[in-house]
């Protein structure tokens, strides 16, 4: 049966033209796949539009992908993340989007689902995750909203799983300092964490 | 009284501050659904047949396939009949005409 394919038997079949085998890829990581993008663009268009060309680019090239002892969802990050390089490269040369209309609702437009209602202090946590360096943005995205290990990061970003830990605590010091530089009664540096004191 | 060293004090508020954005983190940076439209044209762009993994999942147990095989065959049994009813009635129209004739002649 077409879905209890593993991902190496389904990565095979695909390589030989098999579009139902990489149908059965694609249910497994669009989501996820999407997810990575859209808290790297910050939004829903960027999002489906990036997602779209990481599976076109997936599909086109999968006849040449080579086994090197990397699964198949760390080359499907790969891609993805070099797309959201590349958009952010050229979105700095254009300077369109400000970091205002990130991850926010225009008022008066009918949302569709995926959009998520934010509160004051998570736009506020985002915006600063947004300005941490790329592979930072990458390794939190991976951690917390695809939930993956230390070695599956480390695995999609090329890195022991050391380096990954080390990272990740190099990490959450960067943003607790920029929050207690920014304003030291900040409640996300409040003892219990919680939102509502 | 315990003294506590300040170096060590400082370990801990270090510790729990990390912990509170770090759960701060997990409670900002949830997954959100794509979608579904757009799972599904992109799934059909790619693949060209987006039904068909429903369909795969249907008849992939046994005894649903079985079902669905016998389904086909009654379907295909009942045309049969149906043809053959309508063939005999067809034929022994004929054949009450063919008897009627000579007896009018």
């Amino acid at each position: 049966m077409v879905l209890n394919y593993s991902d190496e038997d389904a990565l095979a079949r695909a390589a030989e033209g098999d579009s139902e085998a990489f149908g059965v890829l694609y249910d497994r990581y669009v989501g996820r796949i999407y997810n990575y993008i859209y808290y790297r663009t910050g939004n829903t268009h960027d999002a489906e539009d990036l997602t779209s060309r990481v599976f076109t680019r997936a599909m086109k090239h999968i006849p040449n992908y080579e086994d090197r002892g990397v699964p198949f969802s760390a080359w499907l990050y790969r891609i993805a993340h070099n797309l959201v390089a590349n958009f952010h490269r050229d979105n700095s040369r254009k300077q369109i989007v400000g970091l205002d209309e990130h991850y926010s609702i225009p008022a008066g437009v009918e949302q569709p689902e995926s959009v998520v209602v934010r509160s004051e202090e998570e736009e506020f946590l985002l915006s600063l995750v947004e300005k941490l360096p790329d592979d930072r943005q990458q390794l939190l995205i991976l951690k917390f909203v695809d939930h993956l290990s230390n070695s599956e990061i480390g695995e999609i970003m090329g890195r022991t799983e050391g380096a990954i830990k080390s990272l990740y605590h190099r990490t959450l010091l960067a943003l607790r300092d920029e929050v207690r530089d920014l304003d030291i009664n900040h409640p996300l540096l409040k003892k219990n964490g919680s939102s509502s004191e | 009284m315990k003294y506590e060293w300040p170096w060590k004090k400082q370990k801990i508020t270090l510790e729990k501050d990390l912990s509170v954005v770090e759960k701060r983190l997990a409670d900002t940076l949830q997954p959100v659904e794509p979608r579904p439209e757009f799972v599904q044209e992109l799934r059909a762009k790619l693949v060209g047949k987006p039904e068909r993994q429903k369909f795969s999942v249907k008849i992939g147990n046994w005894q649903q396939g079985l079902l669905v095989a016998g389904g086909v065959v009654s379907f295909f049994a009942m045309v049969i009949g149906g043809i053959r009813v309508v063939a005999s009635l067809l034929a022994k129209d004929n054949q009450q005409k063919a008897v009627d004739k000579p007896a009018s002649a």
